[in-house]
């Protein structure tokens, strides 16, 4: 099976021969793996070939997917670029030896650059507490740790812990307290939630015009794109909801960043360097903040009137994400407290 | 059975403590699942399949492949319709409150993960089940109804044991489809071993507990093999006088059977198909159309040609089968290539990428071969039950005859066996093209740079929670396997 395969294999390779040899102009190309699938990541990427004359090429999958296939490749890797949403993930690759240092002239605040340049900041989300603002008191609400409190319990909607966001989210909560109180937090969540973990962040906003719950733990990215819903049911479900950052008296709300990083063996470093700072200018980052519902890094711009009408917030440091290893103790958290 | 392999080689030593205490918790969801959507397929797979084959109805001609469309929706599309369908936003609740009251409908369950799967699975055991009724020879029907048994005691004494066999390998895709869906309960966030597979592999680099899940789902695989063996070997073939053709009998209210068979149709393919128009009209612009048709094309090649690959390997192997020893082993051997189909894709996928740099990295960046590889791979279980079943329907002594006329193999091959075989290497690939096109996770890792189809292009909208702009490229792959499920069902007749 195996010899009749690779000659399958051969045959298919003199087929494809043709469209197979694009790899040898080395200066006008860029090769990005990337975890961001958006309009607005498109629309800028084909901004970047107008002026710069790059190519950029793109192989889009999921974060621990592309970390595999860059750690399988090694130094053949064709990749220049690994961009994904979540630091701790960049930072994993960092460990791995898949990413190298790099110096690209951004006006990122120094918080959304990895403190030796491994990769760059290119937006962030919030995570952030929903509620509904018929039945909850904003007075009552106060930080991610009071939400496993008694007083909500049946109340509290949130996706699975398969979802990166609430593992980025309990190791914050592991790192700025302790496992023993994380794992507590997570029991209490898991005690006061209103129905067993599942959906996406919509679904948990939808499941409080439901009226199943009353307060969801909630990326902001998806309250922006269901007030902009071209459903108009949807934009109703959103504006039932009123936005709270917890932790404000304290180290600040939890969000989650998107960045990019140079590989190890990229051929075309100066390009991927090119990108980040391309992607980063004040032109790129407004153009996310008005299409992605996202926040900007770069500190000369400000975010969408969607979202600043949330008000402005402190966010949490992320320290957290540089102990990759808080990952794994989350999810294991996650598993002894049974949160599907 | 390269992944397989490849993970297998791993030693496996220290265990995390956490596997004793998951693997109760995925056993039971995933039987649970498994049991739910097997019983569902098979009552409406083998009530319709029976309804369609012995009576007479209304429409029952166009219901033979209607029937089958409900093949062509990815699972998990049907299960975000579904959830669209029912959740705040969603049409029925618009028109309860239009009604002036409202109420919570939650399909994001157990319960609703069996329904959204079954919905879309049942036509595997459907399929499988009228081809098996109708090679029954309508006397042995006749004869039983002629002394004197009635219909469903012809059904239950007759027709299924007899038919039983290839039911089951009908089912036994069901049940991988089942047991590699990631997408439905990670969404429902019901932990099955698919789910469990993925957190210990990727989430806690925990390649011990992965390659134990593993384990016990490829045992269980094993063990359907195993029990595929002995079904099949007691099979009774029938003695296919095919010509004659069964009269079918006119069924008393004549509009039940019109209405039992259009429930399944009703709940597996109008219904998400109409939530997928009511989205496209709301979000799809003309640009996202074009869009989308121009990944039609890709979707389009890739199966034409992977499932042409697949179809060939199954030929060669089941032909040096038939060639050689005709032991149960010998036979049961490739079957074991299920174990691919059986694996949440990723990790297949991840599998396939360690394969192909270790045969030579640059394959995998010069267009689509990677992925043409993977999907043979992966799907190479789907076309060989079907060809290997084919090959054993033709009598050995027409390859007797041949060599008796001094024809060597390979010519009674070309000569006899696949003009024989034709239909059924054509429903093999067709049904290897509908997976190809309903694909993703093996997609995604292994494309070629700026390469979208169908199902990539769906799924990145709906990941994203932006279902309405899914919904036309989510159109189209229903659209393009629909047009070979048709076919495939004039294959049967």
């Amino acid at each position: 099976m195996k010899v009749l395969s690779n000659l399958l294999i051969a045959l298919l390779l003199v087929a494809c021969a043709g469209s197979g040899n694009e790899k040898t102009s080395e200066s006008k190309e860029l090769n990005i793996y990337s975890t961001r699938h958006y309009e607005a990541d498109r629309i800028l990427s084909e901004k970047f070939t107008q002026e710069t004359g790059i190519k950029v090429n793109l192989v889009k999958a999921g974060a621990d997917e592309l970390i595999s296939r860059l750690e399988i490749e090694g130094e053949k890797s064709p990749a220049d670029l690994l961009i994904t949403v979540d630091a701790m993930k960049l930072n994993r690759a960092k460990e791995k030896g898949l990413l190298q240092p790099a110096e690209a002239n951004t006006s990122n605040s120094p918080r959304f650059i990895e403190d030796e340049k491994y990769w760059y900041g290119i937006t962030y989300r919030a995570r952030v507490i929903a509620y509904d603002k018929d039945d909850v008191d904003v007075s009552d609400l106060s930080t991610y740790e009071d939400l496993a409190d008694e007083k909500w319990a049946g109340k509290i909607l949130i996706r699975s812990s398969g979802s990166s966001y609430n593992q980025s989210l309990l190791s914050s909560i592991i790192h700025s307290n302790d496992r023993e109180k994380a794992k507590s937090w997570a029991e209490g969540i898991v005690r006061n939630m209103a129905r067993e973990p599942k959906g996406g962040d919509r679904d948990q906003i939808k499941a409080i015009a439901s009226d199943v719950g009353e307060v969801a733990i909630v990326n902001t990215y998806y309250v922006g794109l269901l007030l902009n819903s071209e459903n108009e049911e949807e934009v109703q479900a959103g504006k039932k909801v009123g936005i709270y950052f917890p932790n404000q008296a304290g180290r600040g709300g939890h969000i989650n960043i998107s960045g990019a990083g140079v590989t190890k063996y990229a051929p075309n470093k100066e390009n991927a360097i090119k990108f980040i700072e391309f992607m980063t200018s004040d032109e790129s980052q407004k153009f996310y903040a008005s299409n992605s519902y996202e926040y900007p890094v770069n500190s000369n711009v400000a975010p969408d009137p969607t979202i600043a009408e949330w008000g402005e917030f402190k966010i949490d440091n992320l320290d957290y994400a540089k102990q990759t290893d808080l990952n794994q103790e989350a999810v294991k958290i996650f598993e002894e407290v049974g949160w599907n | 059975m390269f992944v397989v392999s490849n993970s297998l080689s791993i030693d496996i030593e220290s265990l995390q403590e956490s596997f004793p205490r998951l693997l109760p918790l995925y056993v039971k969801n995933t039987s649970l699942l498994l049991i739910g959507v097997c019983v569902v397929s098979l009552t409406i797979g083998v009530g319709t399949a029976w309804l369609v084959t012995i009576y007479d109805f209304p429409f029952r001609n166009q219901f033979e492949w209607i029937l089958i469309l409900p093949l062509s929706i990815p699972t998990f599309i049907n299960a975000i319709a579904y959830v669209g369908l029912t959740d705040y936003a969603g049409p029925i609740r618009i028109i309860l409150r239009w009604l002036g009251t409202d109420l919570y409908i939650d399909i994001m369950d157990h319960s609703g993960a069996v329904f959204v799967m079954a919905l879309v699975l049942y036509p595997y055991v459907y399929v499988a089940a009228r081809s098996a009724f109708i090679l029954q020879s309508a006397s042995l029907i006749e004869v039983s109804r002629s002394l004197g048994q009635s219909m469903s005691k012809t059904f239950v004494r007759i027709c299924m044991p007899l038919s039983w066999p290839i039911i089951f390998s009908g089912l036994i895709l069901v049940v991988m489809e089942v047991l590699n869906d990631y997408g439905v309960v990670h969404y429902f966030g019901i932990p099955t071993f698919t789910t469990g597979i993925f957190r210990a592999w990727l989430a806690l680099g925990d390649l011990q507990t992965a390659i134990m899940l593993s384990l016990v789902v490829l045992l269980f695989v094993l063990f359907l093999v195993f029990l595929d063996s002995i079904i099949q070997r007691n099979k009774k073939i029938s003695n296919e006088n095919e010509d004659r053709i069964l009269s079918r009998v006119p069924f008393k209210l004549k509009w039940i059977p019109f209405f039992i068979c259009l429930l399944p149709v009703f709940f597996g393919f109008i219904v998400p198909v109409g939530q997928m128009i009511w989205w496209s009209i709301l979000a799809s612009t003309i640009e996202i159309w074009l869009q989308s048709i121009r990944f039609m094309g890709n979707t389009s090649i890739l199966g034409l040609l992977s499932g042409t690959t697949v179809v060939l390997l199954a030929i060669v192997l089941s032909y040096s089968n038939r060639l050689s020893s005709k032991r149960w082993y010998s036979k049961s051997f490739p079957k074991l290539s299920m174990m691919g189909y059986a694996m949440p894709g990723a990790v297949v996928g991840i599998g396939i990428v360690t394969c192909i740099v270790w045969l030579n990295p640059d394959w995998i960046y010069s267009g689509i071969i990677a992925l043409v590889f993977g999907y043979s791979a992966r799907f190479f279980a789907v076309g060989y039950g079907q060809t290997d079943s084919g090959f054993e329907k033709i009598p050995s002594q027409f390859d007797d005859a041949a060599s008796s006329l001094g024809k060597n193999s390979f010519t009674s091959l070309i000569k006899i066996h696949l003009p024989i075989l034709k239909p059924v290497l054509m429903g093999a690939f067709i049904l290897v093209f509908v997976d190809i096109a309903k694909e993703l996770p093996l997609t995604l890792i292994l494309r070629p740079f700026n390469f979208e189809t169908l199902a990539t292009n769906a799924f990145q909208y709906a990941k994203d929670e932006m279902a309405p702009r899914a919904a036309s490229s989510s159109l189209l792959i229903i659209f393009v396997s629909s047009i070979p499920v048709y076919f495939l069902n004039r294959i049967i007749k």
